[in-house]
């Protein structure tokens, strides 16, 4: 009984250890440098110095995402200057499904597809959505994980307040 | 004794192999309406309003962005 009992601690240990380990992967935090990725526009991040740059990840499959896509279409046109760029990814694995998503949100937002996923594990995403407020220096000013109604004026009031500082 | 500690390794070997964390923009499976909990997910977060406002629990019912854990 009491090996059995010892074993099954092994296991739970060993289980929990094996667990923290592949999850210590750490992800951006603020202030850090953004990592530079090419634009559908064929410019890079790293051309976009001096511009404010709200970064937003996304899939077909996350509802919260489906909530988003109005409020930074409206974004988008709102804060339409040199000094701020609303930049979408989508990390779909099929295209087809994030082409069907938007269609159906008739979205105008310039995209970025990530089928790999190579982007979301280089700013170590830890939810769907989450989107990273960018400086005019490319540093992460704010990382908003998730999207919910309650949050968009702060996340408005960042944006705003940021290329203000930018003048 | 030294076989016990043989299997006792051997299944922690096999229990390890099984873990792996699902990164979240991998986790499409997890947001099909089969993959919830609940099959009625109005209800239950009617239900699950009831329970926040009384005993300050919430979440982990897959109500607001499906199974996949977004928000």
């Amino acid at each position: 009984m009491k090996t059995l009992h010892r074993s099954f601690l092994a296991i739970l240990a060993t289980v929990w250890l094996t667990m923290s380990a592949l999850n210590a992967a750490h992800g951006l935090d603020v202030g850090d440098e953004a990592p530079d990725f090419s634009l559908s526009s064929g410019e890079k991040l790293s051309d976009l110095t001096g511009t404010v740059v709200y970064i937003d990840f996304w899939a077909s499959w996350c509802t919260p995402c489906l909530l988003s896509f109005p409020w930074m279409e409206r974004i988008a046109a709102k804060y339409r200057t040199d000094r701020f760029r609303l930049v979408t990814i989508n990390v779909d694995e099929d295209r087809a499904d994030a082409e069907r998503f938007l269609s159906k949100t008739q979205s105008k937002l310039p995209v970025v597809f990530d089928p790999t996923g190579a982007l979301p594990k280089q700013y170590g995403l830890m939810t769907m959505p989450t989107a990273y407020l960018i400086d005019s220096k490319r540093r992460v000013a704010s990382i908003h994980a998730g999207f919910r109604e309650g949050e968009k004026d702060a996340i408005e009031q960042k944006i705003s307040q940021l290329i203000q500082e930018q003048r | 004794m030294t076989v016990s500690r043989g299997l006792l390794i051997a299944l922690l070997l096999v229990v390890t192999a099984g873990c792996t964390p699902v990164s979240p923009w991998q986790k499409r499976e997890f947001a099909k309406p089969h993959m919830a909990i609940s099959a009625t997910p109005a209800r239950t977060k009617f239900t699950q309003h009831i329970y926040q406002s009384k005993e300050a629990a919430f979440g982990g019912y897959g109500v607001d962005g499906g199974g996949c854990g977004c928000n």
